[in-house]
């Protein structure tokens, strides 16, 4: 592990190595018993979280508040703009969706793409031979694309019966 | 009604229904003007901005799709908004120069706790305005990255590229005193 890579993963989980992603703990762990500058920059960002927590928390100032204030007083007071066009277009997809009813078709367009990898997955193991001529189809136009003659394929018949 | 949730009161300002955008900015405009103010540096603008942010959302109601939090939508307005103010304001006119006002008083008075959180808000103000807006929400508004990312419209990890970039710059400037702590 790099110091870029520690670094990264340090403002992504913060500074608890315990508590980054299993397979980089380790490796962390390395390049901390092997690097002792890594010590000193987990407590520089430790140092600045503090600071950064502390000037968070102080809250929102006053003149912030006096503004919040005038800002709701006046857009209480004037006259709203026209809202925009209500085109169906627009607001079907949005009320279908409020009333838990999103469209249904991504779902359906994943089984059914789950349903054809299954179908030649399990082809695959029945005949491999059948299966390599069934995706050879579209890149041979001289295989027949009958795909009837891929799952019913008869034997010889002996001369004698004909 | 002022417990609705964000999503229940846009579905009503959807309808045109003024009492519910009302109790939408009340909940919102300290916070977002606060983000406004500490991201430009300047309270006037920041004024400004919040409120054309909320009429935005009055106006664009109707198409609001609720596939994404209120909050995310509405601060990904804000953000907007202030960057491309920022944007026209650097491309000023000279002539125009001299009515910028200053915005180190402003961001300093907003933060007026001492001469770290001084040092901090100055050091913050001179960020790249990516890195800048993505320490706003992550540290002061408390968004998680993948919110952040959603507002900035960029992916997790470049969010959190973008935070170690700020990081350092922050620790480069604030050196001596995180050395300290």
């Amino acid at each position: 592990m790099t110091h870029d890579e520690f670094e990264h993963l340090l403002v992504a989980h913060g500074a608890d190595v315990a508590l980054w992603p299993e397979p980089a703990r380790q490796r962390a762990r390395d390049l901390m018993a092997r690097d002792g500058s890594v010590a000193a920059l987990r407590a520089n960002h430790a140092s600045l979280d503090a600071r950064l927590a502390r000037a968070a928390a102080a809250g929102p100032v006053a003149q912030d508040v006096a503004a919040g204030g005038r800002i709701a007083a006046r857009l209480a007071a004037l006259p709203l703009p026209k809202q925009d066009a209500r085109a169906p277009v627009r607001w079907l997809p949005s009320w279908l969706l409020a009333l838990d009813l999103r469209p249904a078709w991504p779902s359906i367009a994943a089984l059914a793409g789950m349903a054809v990898l299954g179908f030649l997955a399990g082809f695959s193991v029945v005949n491999p031979t059948l299966f390599d001529q069934a995706m050879a189809i579209g890149a041979h136009p001289q295989v027949s694309a009958d795909l009837s003659t891929l799952v019913f394929e008869p034997g010889p018949v002996e001369e004698s019966a004909l | 009604m002022g417990e609705a949730s964000d999503e229940d009161l846009m579905a009503r300002v959807a309808q045109g229904d003024a009492a519910a955008f009302r109790v939408l900015t009340a909940r919102y405009a300290v916070r977002a003007v606060a983000l406004a103010r500490r991201f430009l540096g300047n309270s006037a603008d920041a004024e400004d901005i919040v409120q054309d942010a909320f009429l935005r959302v009055w106006r664009a109601a109707p198409r609001w799709q609720p596939t994404a939090a209120f909050g995310t939508w509405f601060y990904r307005i804000v953000v907007n908004l202030c960057l491309n103010h920022r944007r026209r304001r650097d491309f000023a006119p000279l002539d125009d120069a001299a009515e910028i006002a200053d915005p180190a008083p402003d961001a300093l008075a907003g933060l007026a706790r001492g001469a770290e959180d001084r040092a901090l808000a100055r050091a913050i103000a001179e960020l790249p305005e990516r890195q800048r807006a993505a320490v706003l929400l992550t540290y002061w508004e408390g968004l998680s990255n993948a919110r952040t990312a959603e507002i900035l419209d960029a992916s997790v990890s470049g969010v959190e590229t973008l935070l170690v970039r700020a990081r350092r710059a922050l620790r480069a400037r604030l050196g001596p005193q995180l050395g300290e702590e």
